[in-house]
Parts: structure tokens; sequence; C-alpha cells
């Protein structure tokens, strides 16, 4: 065990940084490059390191900082971290890191400010992971809003009040519900930490109602079915910085949210109604994956398809419900496929919207039908980009697979219906995904150069390092099981006894 | 009784005729002037640590629970001078009668304070709303501002003779003015007797008139037209020095007075505290006046302190107070910059004149990015702290469908705070926006302080845990 507070300067250095950059307005444009992408690189080795030293075959909770910060409430700065939190913190840190190299040869107005907001989401993202405390969580969870509502607002498209203005009361209505459950539980159990909710002896309705409140709070954060209708606008109208972080990280802050909340405290209702939630997790998958085979616009069609993605991470979570006790095994290897799920989704889709950011520059157009036949300019670039399209579909050897994979096969254990229904979006993501490949890449342009040239250096770095890491946890997924492992098993038996 | 002089009510009213002398005889050199009154109120505040405690259970009280809250209004009332010169030099308005007729109202406030007999009370009330009658019309040259005066005049002379009606129930039924006396009669009453039934009367017409001294709906008319038609330092007085004092009253007329027929009157409070957040937080949605947007915003805040008011807990108490000292230093801050900042050389009326200030004055655009989302509750800002406080004591009181309707009130409220600083941020220039101030020190400490006790918020929460236990010794 380490003695000093690793955690917190996780969190803080981005934010102090950030609140820097933002303010200096003189400083010039390189030089906000630079201590941005430095920050970052601190950051993401920081958390290298923290990745490095966590025990992952103990099973309480690691590097806790907890001190008082109102006193009179019992409400502590409550930080920690166990398995699903070091992933998620590794994350956004290799992320932001990543969008550090590409936006350094863009060019935007004010561009400290941009760089500034990116820091301090960033820290508040670390914050939101590691929180152990429910009001500290719902403190970062919230302030999230901010720095994405600003980067979408001041540096976003056309359309983008109405965008930005959707996604904050959005998710702010979500997240208000979420708030009454937790001072309800708070108020129960007379103690602000999410593990003395766990245990907290609710009746049905109760269980009920906050299951109710967590699901439209979290699920508007990933976002589920009925509830998706934000993250087209907001993605559509964000700079391409802003859609990676929000594809990449933002969205999971939700998934982390039901795994941290939903699982262990409303046990009981979510095994009441979990073959509803699965209902909407398969609509999810196979209805937004139609949805998004509709799309002329690039950045719509990748939007949609990561709301189908997140239904297998709902997915996965809801079968933990639906397999408690009859499979327990099966259980565990849907919560796995969901985390696993979760991260690699981070990864593809931030690669994918950097691809569409870096077509958006040369042409000035995201839709399909106006980009076509970059292969024979872009020849890198467009192997690159096929070989993302290819894992959003879920290719074997690739990170996309696996969580897939280990979904379905958790499904099967539940019921083959299911499985099946879940499988089908193998299928379909693979032609929506190929489409634009088809169309975008390797369509016949023999007269019409728009300008497509080959990319930048610091782009092909940010697209070769993602190839890698993606084929990499596709390979040998073993990392990621070795890190989880303890975690999720640890909860899996921590509801089932307590519920069966 | 020599030591009597030195209480901060009497420093500030031999302070007001001195002033008045003064400003006679140097009326070319105002700012003379400004800077005596700015010191007789550090004065009056520096004799509020004073350790003369005057008697609590007689009419006038003097205690430590009462100095505090008369030094964070001195404390308000300094800010509010410090913009209100700023902002009538630069309009070239300045006169200095306005700031003894404003030091008046402070004494009212300090009275109200301090009353614990009606009578007093009613001293009290008068002082302050006979200033700001005068205050309010201040701006002579506008017909809004003469309308808004007549409007507050003939609404607040009403309110008067129903709080005075209200009174004379009181006083015939139990036969005392004092708080005290009145809370021991009420413990010996018969439910079922007619004095019972007039003391009932009298206590509702007492609410409803303090309800419209708050602001409070259903009486909360008169708030959007007076906020628009004063001068914008006008509504900053407006829209904290009163609420603090009324605060006060409530709590000690309720918590002291009239403890024992709570089941009466904590239903009403709560009814009002809702009617206000649900009435302030939608009828704002469609405002384009920046001073009407905030009276309503006004106007929902006043419904959370009431709310916190009518759960009759001791932790509704503290979430109230803690409410309305991070109600007062956001309105301050939210007000403050408006009063800071001009729109081709006159002053911010609509919230389209704010367009594009992001591009022109991004440190001021900061403040108001602040502001806005400290009033809408976001975290990590103060003003979600004070809302965390209220909610948490109505689902521990389990109003949880109360609670429920406050926070999707919140979420509605939110729209209007985030169009204000879309307009800051996401719009064009349409119109030259400049400010008329280089020195900004007191601004940027009154609004960076809502994010530093965002921050660290058990600084505020010591402060009114400290003075809940003060009030509990009263009160029992």
């Amino acid at each position: 065990m380490i003695d000093y507070p690793i955690l917190s300067f996780l969190i803080w250095l981005p934010i102090i940084i950030g609140l820097v950059l933002i303010i200096s307005n003189d400083i010039t444009k390189n030089a906000a490059s630079a201590i941005t992408l430095l920050t970052t690189f601190f950051v993401f080795v920081t958390s290298i390191h923290l990745f490095n030293i966590y025990d992952y075959t103990a099973s309480q909770l690691q590097f806790t900082e907890k001190i008082q910060w109102i006193s009179g409430l019992n409400i502590f700065y409550y930080l920690a971290v166990d398995g699903l939190s070091v992933s998620l913190i590794l994350l956004t840190a290799f992320i932001n890191f990543l969008i550090a190299i590409f936006a350094s040869s863009e060019d935007y107005k004010n561009k400290s400010a941009y760089l500034g907001y990116f820091l301090i989401l960033e820290g508040l993202l670390m914050g939101t992971f590691s929180a152990f405390d429910s009001i500290l969580f719902y403190v970062f969870f919230e302030s999230l809003l901010i720095p994405l509502f600003l980067i979408i607002g001041i540096w976003g498209g056309a359309n983008r009040k109405y965008a930005t203005i959707k996604f904050f009361l959005y998710t702010l209505f979500g997240s208000v519900l979420m708030l009454i459950s937790i001072l309800y539980l708070a108020h129960i159990s007379g103690s602000y930490a999410i593990q003395d909710f766990y245990s907290l002896d609710l009746s049905f309705e109760e269980e009920a109602l906050i299951l109710l409140a967590f699901l439209i709070g979290f699920g508007i954060k990933i976002p589920m079915w009925p509830v998706h209708t934000w993250l087209p606008d907001a993605h559509v109208e964000a700079p391409t910085s802003g859609s990676v972080i929000l594809a990449s990280v933002l969205l999971k802050v939700g998934g982390y949210g039901m795994i941290r909340f939903m699982l262990p405290v409303t046990t009981e209702a979510g095994i009441y109604f979990s073959e509803y939630m699965i209902y909407l997790s398969l609509i999810a998958i196979i209805y937004i994956s139609f949805v998004a085979y509709a799309q002329e616009d690039m950045k719509k069609l990748i939007a949609y398809s990561s709301v189908a993605h997140m239904g297998f991470v709902t997915l996965g979570i809801f079968l933990v419900f639906n397999l408690l006790g009859n499979n327990t095994s099966a259980a565990i290897i849907g919560l796995e496929g969901a985390i696993i799920q979760m991260i690699s989704h981070g990864l593809i889709s931030a690669a994918l919207f950097f691809c569409i950011g870096i077509i958006y520059k040369h042409s000035k157009s995201r839709l399909i039908k106006d980009n076509f036949g970059i292969a024979q300019f872009m020849p890198i670039f467009s192997f690159m980009m096929i070989f993302f399209l290819m894992a959003n579909s879920g290719l074997p050897g690739t990170s996309g697979f696996v969580g897939e994979f280990l979904v379905i096969t958790s499904s099967l254990g539940s019921s083959f219906i299911f499985g099946f229904l879940a499988a089908t979006s193998l299928l379909l993501s693979a032609s929506y995904s190929l489409k634009v490949g088809k169309n975008v890449l390797f369509g016949d342009n023999l007269h019409n150069n728009q300008g497509y040239i080959e990319c930048e250096n610091n782009e092909k770095i940010v697209l070769g390092v993602l190839i890698i890491f993606i084929l990499y946890l596709g390979i040998t997924p073993g990392l990621l099981f070795n890190l989880l492992d303890k975690t999720v098993i640890d909860m899996i038996s921590f509801i089932s006894l307590g519920n069966i | 009784m020599l030591e009597l002089l030195f209480i901060p009510e009497i420093i500030l009213s031999i302070g007001i005729m001195v002033i008045i002398l003064v400003d006679l005889f140097l009326q070319k050199y105002k700012y003379v002037s400004y800077y005596l009154i700015q010191t007789i109120l550090i004065i009056s505040a520096y004799h509020t640590f004073s350790d003369k405690l005057y008697p609590i259970y007689s009419a006038y009280e003097l205690s430590e629970f009462t100095n505090i809250i008369k030094f964070i209004l001195l404390l308000g009332s300094f800010i509010i001078f410090h913009y209100t010169y700023k902002h009538l030099s630069y309009l070239k308005t300045l006169r200095i009668e306005y700031f003894t007729i404003s030091l008046l109202g402070i004494v009212g406030t300090m009275i109200m304070i301090s009353a614990n007999s009606l009578l007093m009370l009613y001293l009290g009330i008068e002082l302050l709303s006979l200033s700001l009658y005068a205050l309010i019309g201040f701006n002579k040259e506008s017909s809004l501002s003469s309308e808004a005066a007549i409007k507050y005049y003939v609404l607040g002379a009403m309110s008067s003779g129903i709080l005075l009606f209200g009174i004379s129930l009181i006083y015939g039924f139990t036969g005392s003015i004092n708080y005290f006396d009145i809370a021991d009669s009420l413990n010996n009453i018969n439910i079922n007797s007619v004095e019972y039934l007039g003391i009932i009367f009298g206590v509702i017409f007492i609410t409803a008139s303090l309800c419209f001294k708050f602001g409070a709906a259903p009486f909360h008319m008169w708030v959007p037209d007076i906020y628009q038609g004063s001068l914008i330092s006008t509504t900053i007085l407006l829209s904290t020095l009163p609420k603090i004092a009324v605060f006060i009253v409530f709590l000690k007329l309720y918590f002291i007075a009239f403890m024992d027929i709570k089941h009466i009157w904590s239903d009403v409070l709560i009814f009002v505290g809702m009617l206000s957040i649900i009435i302030g937080s939608i009828f704002a949605l469609t405002q384009e006046n920046i001073k009407r947007l905030l009276a309503y915003s006004a106007i929902s805040n006043i419904g959370f302190i009431i709310l916190a008011i009518g759960l009759v807990t001791n932790e509704g108490l503290q979430a109230s107070l803690y409410y309305t000292i991070v109600y007062s230093l956001t309105a301050l801050a939210s007000f403050g910059i408006i009063t800071h900042i001009t729109a081709n050389s006159h002053g911010i009326e609509n919230i389209s004149d704010l367009a594009g200030l992001a591009k022109t004055h991004p440190y001021f655009a900061i403040l108001i990015l602040i502001t806005m989302l400290s009033a809408a509750g976001i975290p990590p800002l103060i003003g979600f702290h004070a809302k965390l406080m209220v909610i948490q004591a109505l689902i521990n009181s389990s109003y949880i469908a109360i609670a429920l309707i406050v926070v999707l009130m919140t979420v509605i409220s939110a729209y209007y705070y985030l169009k204000v600083i879309k307009t800051i941020y996401f719009d064009d220039r349409v119109e030259l926006i400049a400010t008329f101030s280089n020195n900004h020190l007191v601004l940027s400490i009154n609004t960076v302080s809502l994010v530093l006790l965002g921050l660290f918020p058990y600084l505020v929460f010591n402060l009114t845990k400290y003075l809940t236990s003060l009030f509990s010794v009263i009160s029992i």
C-alpha cells in the first residue's frame, strides 16, 4: 500500500491546470497544447502506476482516502478504487491523452480554454469513478455537465444551442431522480457511504421505486432505448474531441453507476423486473441498429451504433438479476462481459469519432453521400478506419468481440431467445459498419478529390495506438479479467448472499 | 443605560443624521459622504461583536443570535452600497439621499430582527417599507419606476393593514403582544374555545401579510413589476436585506410565539413554499427581462426557505438558515454583476443585451456562469448544497412526494438559468457592451466565494449549526 493520495492527485491535477488554462487568455495555442499534452501524459503515467500497484487479489477497496467533508451531515471526501474503477480510470486517462495528441494539430478559437475544459472534464471523471461517498459521487457526476455543456455550446456546430440545452436538461432530469433516491437511502441508513447502502433492508415497494429512479438516471446517461434521443443531437453538434470523450468515457458513467448502485442496492426489485429491463436492452440492440443503418450522417450513425453497443452493457448488467441464483457463473460472465464491452466500446467509438473528425476536416461534410473513395487519397487512414469499423461490428481478434461474445454467452444461460436476439446484433452492426466502409472508403471517385490528403503524424499516432490496444485486448483479454475477476465475483456473491 | 448608545441600530441612526448634515455642506465631494457611510457601517458591524446583551424576554432582544444575523445584514449592506455607488456614479445620478434612505431601511430590518413583540415588529416593518417606497420611486425619469413605487405603496399599505388586523386579533384573544407571553397563553388554551378560533384567524392574517413582504406565492404579484421598475441597485437591496429580516421574523414568530399551534401553520407554510417554487420556476421560463427573471427566481428561492421552515424540525430550521445565507450571497453576486455592465451606455435590461459577453468580457462571463450555475443548484457550487439540505430535510420528514416535485422544478428552473448562459456564451454580439468599472475586487470575492464555499461547505454549515443551537436556546 502507498501513503500518498494518488487518487486526489489524479483528480485535482487536471482540474487545477485546466482552470489555469481557462483563466489565462493570452497564452499561445502551442503552449496550451504542450501544457495539456504534458498534463494528460503525466496523469496517464500515474494511472498506469495505479494499475501496477493495484493488488487484484485483494477484495477490499484500495488507496482509500477518507476525510470528513461536511462534518454535521456525515458526508465524507471518500475516495477508493476497486477493479471496475481502475479499469475505467485507465480508460479515461488514456482517451484524454489521445485527445490531447489529436487536438494539438487542430485549430480552435480560444484554444487554451477549449483544452482547459477537457482537463477539468478528465479530473471530474476520475472523481466520478473513484468516489465512494454518494454525495461526493453525485457532485462529480453532476459537475461533468458543466464543461461538456460549454465545449459543445461554444465550439460546436450550427444547431448547438438546441443540442446543448437538450443534453443538459435530459441528464439533469435523470440525475435529480437519482439524487432523491440517494438521499432516501441515506435517510434510512444514516450514512452517505455507498457501501452502507448495500446492506439496507428495504421493502419491495421502496426498492422498486429506487430501481426506477436509478434506471431513469443512469439509463439517460448510458443511454438506454427510450431516453437516448439527446445523444445523436449532442454528438452531431460536438467538436471531434467532444464526441470522443462523450462516447468513450461519459457514457460509461451510466454503466458504472448501474453496477455500483443498482446491482447491489435494488437486487430484489431488479430480479423481479429483470425480464422487462432485458427487453429494453434488446430493443436498444436490435431496433437502434436498424436506425443506425438508416442514417445519412456518419456521426449520427456512430452515435446510434453507440446506443446499440451500450445495449450490450445494460443487457449484461440486467442478466445478472435474471441469472442470480439459477446460474451464478453465467451471471459472472455477463457482468464481466458488460464491463469489458464498456472498455472496448470506449476505445472503438473514440477511434471512429477521430476518423470522422479527420474526414470532416478535409471535406467539410459528414454525410455519407458527400464522401466517397477516400481510400485512393488516404490509404493508410483508410486501412485504419476499416479496421475500426470491423472492430465495431465485433470481429474476432478485436476487443469488440470479447465483450459481445461474453454477454451473448451469458444470455444463452438465461434463455435461448435472449441469446439469439442479442446475437443478431453481430449481423446488424456489421451491415451498418460495412455500409460506411463501402461508400466512404471504397466508393468510386476518380475525378473528385475534395482535398483529401493523408492524415498528419499525430493523427496517425492516435489511431495506431488505438489499433494496438484494440488488438491487444482482443487477443489477450486476460489482462482485464485479472483486474476484474475479484471485484465481479465478490459483488455477485455479495448480492446473491443477501437475496437468495 | 449609556452602553445602549453603542448598539448597532443607534450608531446607524446617529450616523444617518451626521451624513445628512455632512452632505449638506459637501455637495461637491460626494465621495466623502460615501466613505463616511461605509465607515459607519463598519463601526456598526464591529459593535455586533459586543457582549453587552439585552434581556431576551423583553420587547427588544439583543442576543448573540440577533448580533450574528445583524452582522451578516451589515456586511450585505456594505457590499450593496459598494455596487450602488459605482452604478449611480456611472449613470450620473448619484445622490447621497439614496444611501441615507437605504440606511433607514436597514435600521428597520434590524428592528424587525430584534423585535420580540408584535408592536416592535410592526414599527420595524413600517420603517423598512417607507424607505423602500422612496427607493423604488427614486428613478424619477422613468415612468416604470413611479408606477412600481405607487404599486408597492398601495399593496404594501394594504398588507400592513392586514398585519395590524392580525396583531389586534392576537392581542385581543391572548391579551399580550410579547412573543413569549403569547406562547404562554397558547400553551394553556382550550382548543374548542372562541379564543382559539380568533387566534387562528390572527395567525393566518399575519402569515398572509408576512408572505407578502417575503414575496412568496400567492402574494407574489408585485415582485416582478417592482424589481423591473426600480433601479438595479434598489433591486439588489430589495432582494436581499428585507428577505433576511422577514425570514428571521418568520422564525421568531412561528418557533417562539405560535409554536403550540404548529399543526395550523406548518401545512400552510409547506403549501406556500411549494406554490412559490412552482410559480417561480414555471413563470420565469418566458421572461425576457433579466430583472423579471431574477424576480421569479427569487420567488422560487423564497419558496425553498418557507418550505424548510414549514417542516418544523431542527434540520429544517438549519436548512432554511443555510438557504437564506446562500440565497443572499447568490443574489448579491448575480445582481452585482449586472450593476457592473452596461449595454450601449444604459444599464442591462433584457437577457439579449448580454449576448456575446463571453467574447468581449470573458472574465464577467465566467462570473455570470458561476452565479447562474449556483442558482440552478449544480454542484460543486454552494447553491447545490443549499438545495441538498432542504431536500434532505424534506425526505427525513417523509415528504417524499414534495421532494420529488421540488427537484423536478429545479430541472425546469435550470432551463432559464441555462438560457442566460447560452446567451452569454453561444450567441453572437448584437449590442456594444461595456463595463464601467476597472476595480471589481468585491464582485470577484463575492462570486468566487460561491465556488469556494461550495468546495468547503462546512464553513457555512458550521455557522448555521451554531445559529440553530443559539436559536433553539431562545425558542425553548
